[in-house]
Formats: C-alpha cells, sequence, structure tokens
C-alpha cells in the first residue's frame, strides 16, 4: 500500500487535521529543519526524481539499431506519441481506467458504509482485515490465479458445465470482460479503504439529526453522508484511477494481444519493440497527465479545505 | 383537545438484559417545560430516544398526542430533537441547516421569511451564512433550537441541552431557553443530571433512578416533599432520620440549648459563597448538614470551630416522611 501511496501522492486516510499542522515552527530554526526533512529529499532524489530525468533525457533521444541510441536532441518521439495510431490505445486505457473506477466505486461504497456504520463493532477489524487480506500475496500471482478462474478448462467453466448450464466453454480468458474483472478485482481495496475512513468518522448523531428533521433514510444518506464522506470517496477515485490508466500486468495476462493498453504500449517499447526513447516519450506524456489530474485534486481539496477553514 | 401531550404507557426498553426502561407510565402536559432528571445510566436518555423514535420499545406504548406511536418512523413522528452536542451539519451553513428540515413538510408558503423569522427569534440574524465550526457553543445552540423549532415539533426534545456550554453561557442560556418556550409555547422535555438545571428551568419534573420513575412533580413538590430516599438525596436534603428527612437549609444551628434542638458537635464547615454549610455529628453519631445564610452578622454561630458543642433546631412541618 505503501507503494500505492508514492505512486500516487495521495494519502490511503485522508486526513483532515492537517489544517492543524501547517505552520508548526521548527524549535531549532530554518536549517535544521532543512536537515530533518533531508532523508525525504534524498530518497525522493534517488528513486524519483533521478529515474525521471533519466527518462527525461532518454525521451529526447533517437531510437538506434537493436535498441541502441543515438543522441538527439529530438521532439521526434513525443511527436509520434500524439500521432493518431496510438489514439486507440489511449481511448482504451482511459475507457478501461473509467470503467474500473465506477465499478469500483458502486462495489466499495455499500462495502465501506456497512464495514464502517453497520457491522457489529468486534467484527469491523476482521471485515477489514479481509479487505486487505489479497496484498499478503502477490499481485502476478493472484492475476495468474484469476487465468486458472476463467481460462476454458477454468473454475467458472468446469462448475458451468458439471452443472449442465452449459456444454460448450464460454470464452472468457483473453476477452475486455477478463481485464475489467481482473482491474476491479485489483484495485476494490484502494476504494473501500479510503471511504471506511471517512464513514467511520461520520458523526452517527448526525445522521439521527436528518432523521429527525423528516429526512428519511436515503434522503439522510444523500444529504448527509455522502457530501461529508466526500474527501475519502475522492481519493478512492484518484487512488484506483490513476494506477489504472498506466495498467499493464491485466490486460497482459488476462486481456492478451488484442486490447493493448498505454501500459503495454510503454512496456512493449522497453522491450520486445526496443524503442526505450519512445517508450520514455509515452511514459513521460501519461505522467503529465497523472499530475495534471494530482494538481486538479489539490485545488479541489484545497478549496474545499478553505471553505471549511472560513 | 386532552391536556395531555404525550403518554407512556408500561414502557419497557432493555438492552442485552440490562434494563434501560422499566415499567414507565407518565404523563406529559400540553405546553409545559418537563424535566427528566436523573443520574447517568437512569434512562433518562432512552426515555427521549423512545418519543424521538431512535428507540422502540420492547413492551408498552408511547402515545403522542393520541397517536400510538408504534409504527411511526424517526421522520414522521411530529417531534424535534435538540441533540446535546447539536449535531449541526457541518457542510452547510446556519441558513441551510435551518431549512433542512422544511422540504419533508407539506406547505410552507415563503420559507425565506420563516428561516429569518427562526433566525431573529435566536438572535442569530445576520450570521446564516456561517458555517457551524465559525460558531461558538451558544450560538451553536441557538442554530440547533432554530432548525428544530422551524417544523412546529407538538415536542420539542432536549438532550442535555447546556451541559456543553461553560458556566456563566450556561445560566444565560437558562434564562433564554425558559422565555423561548414561553414565547413558543410548544411543549419542552429535556434531559439533564443538573437538578438545579431542572429546578431552574422546568415546571413539572420525573426524577429517575435506575429506569424508573422515583417521583414526578411540580419543582417545588420533588424539592420540597420529596417521596423517596433516592429523591431526597439527588434534590440534595441529606438529613436522613427514622422515617423523615430534613433539608439542610431548613434547620438552624443555636449554641445553646433550646427546647426541641438536638445537642450535637461541630465537625466542619464549608464557606459556600452565599452560605455556609456545617457538619454536625448527633450524640447518636448521626452526621447532620446544615446550611445558614452569610447575612453579614457576626454572631455566636459565625465563630464555632470544630468540637464546639452545639444544638440543631428544626421545625415539625419540615419534617418530609418518606416512604
Amino acid at each position: 500500500m505503501n507503494d500505492r501511496q508514492r505512486r500516487t501522492g495521495i494519502p490511503l486516510v485522508p486526513s483532515s487535521t492537517n489544517k492543524s499542522a501547517r505552520r508548526l515552527p521548527c524549535p531549532a530554526g530554518p536549517h535544521s529543519a532543512l536537515l530533518l526533512i533531508s532523508p525525504t529529499w534524498l530518497v525522493l532524489g534517488l528513486l524519483f526524481l533521478v529515474p525521471l530525468a533519466i527518462m527525461l533525457w532518454l525521451s529526447l533521444q533517437q531510437r538506434g539499431l537493436y535498441g541502441g541510441i543515438v543522441a538527439g536532441p529530438t521532439l521526434a518521439n513525443y511527436i509520434r506519441s500524439f500521432e493518431p495510431g496510438y489514439a486507440l490505445i489511449y481511448a482504451r486505457s482511459a475507457w478501461i481506467a473509467v470503467a474500473t473506477t465506477v465499478i469500483c466505486l458502486l462495489v466499495s461504497y455499500p462495502v465501506a458504509y456497512y464495514i464502517a456504520l453497520k457491522a457489529p463493532p468486534e467484527k469491523k477489524h476482521l471485515l477489514l482485515a479481509l479487505v486487505v487480506i489479497p496484498f499478503w500475496t502477490s499481485f502476478l500471482v493472484r492475476t495468474y490465479a484469476w487465468m486458472f478462474i476463467l481460462r476454458d478448462q477454468g473454475v467458472i467453466n468446469s462448475l458451468l458445465m458439471a452443472l449442465g448450464v452449459i456444454h460448450e466453454p464460454l470464452t472468457l480468458l483473453y476477452t475486455p470482460l477478463a481485464v475489467m474483472i481482473g482491474q476491479v478485482y485489483a484495485e476494490v481495496p484502494f476504494m473501500v479503504l479510503p471511504i471506511y475512513a471517512s464513514l467511520e468518522k461520520l458523526d452517527r448523531s448526525l445522521l439521527e439529526a436528518a432523521r429527525d428533521l423528516g429526512a428519511s433514510a436515503a434522503a439522510a444518506f444523500w444529504r448527509v453522508t455522502v457530501p461529508l464522506a466526500m474527501p475519502g470517496t475522492v481519493a478512492g477515485i484518484m487512488l484506483v484511477f490513476i494506477p489504472s490508466l498506466g495498467t499493464f500486468i491485466t490486460p497482459d495476462l488476462l486481456g492478451g494481444a488484442k486490447g493493448m493498453l498505454v501500459g503495454n504500449l510503454i512496456q512493449n517499447q522497453f522491450g520486445p519493440a526496443l524503442n526505450k526513447p519512445f517508450g520514455s516519450a509515452v511514459a513521460l506524456v501519461l505522467t503529465a497527465f497523472v499530475l495534471a489530474l494530482l494538481w486538479a485534486y489539490a485545488t479541489w481539496a484545497k478549496r474545499r479545505g478553505e471553505e471549511e477553514a472560513l | 383537545m386532552s391536556d395531555v401531550i404525550l403518554r407512556f404507557d408500561a414502557v419497557e426498553k432493555h438492552f442485552d438484559a440490562t434494563p434501560a426502561v422499566h415499567g414507565v407510565t407518565l404523563d406529559i402536559r400540553r405546553g409545559e417545560f418537563f424535566a427528566l432528571l436523573g443520574p447517568s445510566g437512569c434512562g433518562k436518555t432512552t426515555l427521549l430516544r423512545l418519543i424521538a423514535g431512535f428507540e422502540q420499545p420492547d413492551a408498552g406504548r408511547v402515545i403522542l398526542d393520541g397517536v400510538d406511536m408504534a409504527r411511526v418512523p424517526a421522520n414522521e413522528r411530529p417531534v424535534n430533537t435538540v441533540f446535546q452536542h447539536y449535531a449541526l451539519f457541518p457542510h452547510l451553513t446556519v441558513t441551510e441547516n435551518v431549512a433542512f428540515g422544511l422540504r419533508y413538510q407539506s406547505k410552507i408558503h415563503d420559507p425565506e421569511s420563516r428561516i429569518e423569522e427562526m433566525l431573529q427569534l435566536v438572535r442569530m440574524e445576520g450570521l446564516g451564512d456561517r458555517k457551524p465550526d465559525q460558531l461558538s457553543g451558544g450560538q451553536k445552540q441557538r442554530v440547533a433550537l432554530a432548525r428544530a423549532l422551524i417544523l412546529h415539533p407538538k415536542v420539542l426534545l432536549l438532550d442535555e441541552p447546556l451541559a456543553a456550554l461553560d458556566v456563566k453561557l450556561r445560566k444565560e442560556m437558562q434564562m433564554e431557553l425558559k422565555t423561548l418556550q414561553r414565547r413558543v409555547g410548544i411543549t419542552f422535555v429535556f434531559v439533564t443530571h443538573d437538578q438545579e438545571e431542572a429546578l431552574t428551568l422546568a415546571d413539572r419534573v420525573a426524577v429517575m433512578n435506575l429506569g424508573k420513575v422515583e417521583q414526578v412533580g411540580t419543582t417545588e413538590e420533588v424539592f420540597e416533599r420529596p417521596k423517596t430516599k433516592f429523591v431526597a438525596e439527588f434534590m440534595g436534603a441529606v438529613n436522613f432520620f427514622d422515617g423523615f428527612v430534613v433539608r439542610p437549609e431548613k434547620m438552624r444551628l443555636r449554641v445553646t440549648a433550646v427546647e426541641g434542638a438536638v445537642e450535637t458537635k461541630v465537625e466542619g464547615k464549608v464557606y459556600q459563597g452565599g452560605t455556609t454549610q456545617w457538619l454536625a455529628r448527633t450524640m447518636d453519631g448521626r452526621l447532620l448538614t446544615v446550611i445558614e445564610q452569610n447575612d453579614g452578622v457576626p454572631d455566636a454561630v459565625s465563630r464555632l470551630k470544630s468540637g464546639d458543642r452545639v444544638w440543631v433546631k428544626w421545625e415539625k412541618r419540615h419534617e418530609v416522611p418518606l416512604q
């Protein structure tokens, strides 16, 4: 999960207390403050900024024979990345990311709502553990497990055939449906946890107040629960949407060769296509797009915070 | 139109086998300011929640203005609540909070002026655009009142309405609440553990203990004529004799033996500002509490020290028999 936080820059649990933490004076002066954050800069620099700089440099070079590099500098890779031929891949990626996010939201909200507000208190920890337990197994292994479930002789087809529901195996694996299932399966916990955190903080007496003032259970949900859980909901949407945009393992293993996404395109350039400069350019375009989304999110969160602080 | 607005008829409520409310039968009259008074865990809040519809009775009936509330959900009951910590919606402005329930009312002609009227009534005019976290405790209280009263409930429920305020503000709000209740003429039922607050605000009080109503009556009745040991103790009458009780402020200290006075020894005194509380032990070992006015006249009593002999005198008519 930490990996996810680092990649997307969004805390899993949206904090409402950063207002008070904003201006804490450092007791030993500004220089020691710099010293204190130096490990952060070291980690960010070595693991994030340096690789990014390498990518940036690569993206401005030209492709040589057999995966080599011919010194640029050129913008050709960026220009190529906007060629109409790639539009379908981008559109498909955006579609997968949007669909994954919407389905995850629809699946996760009731789950988070149940754990936060309805489940008996002594069961909450167990239920949360069940949400997190898939992380104990490698993502790759879990995706392979889905191949065994979805393939022609897989669990679903064997079961349906044994029950006599179908006589021919259904084609499930290597379809867009399989990609969708794998994506939603992988991303659901990242939607459940922040929504849960928001709902858990919700003051129950506000729901009683809404009921007391005449609101039905549904009206209380839409007028009180949903707006107050919005920070967690938006965090969940970002946490699911951004990684879904760049996913490549799920479409690679479950989607086969047909449904190439931007993640696979990038991976291919570094692998079989032997074109690291172009791969870097596409990756950076994707990064820029994600940063723009994050900036929009930060602006929204800041405005909301200011509204609350007014 | 019946004089009774709210009736509890043999109401029972248990939480995991612990009785929270046990056989409560109680009438609350139209237009009165009624207090449910008792220590924490006595069932007073559960009683309030049974009226609001947040809890359902295990047995018995809650009858509001002649209608059995058994099948009426909370949002359809003609009662509104001022919550202990006000439960204002933090994402809505003062005006939006006050207007929250209006859309569920059948006929509202001119909601804006009604909101404005309400804000004026609770002296919050001009603050309609604020969010709850920009308000002081007293202001939040007023918004909570406006939000509930705008719906013209048959009964307004208040859960420890003043507990979250500091002492000075509490005194102010007590007077405001009292005035407000007179002005709107709505039946107020409030829960408190503070007997002084109950006496100040309420017309009538039900003193509760262990899920049961110990005594119901006017504030004066409950204060002057407690029926049970518990009520007497809870209302501060601590001088128990066999079968009767005498309030400490009804007793006088005498430095010489007078007829009918009980001989005691001074054990201590507590200066309380307007009054001084004396502790005196009788010859048969009973500890008495006597409250004397600090009237500023230096007399023999005010010079008494621990160990001094003193006679405690009271009148027969101040002896309150207990059940």
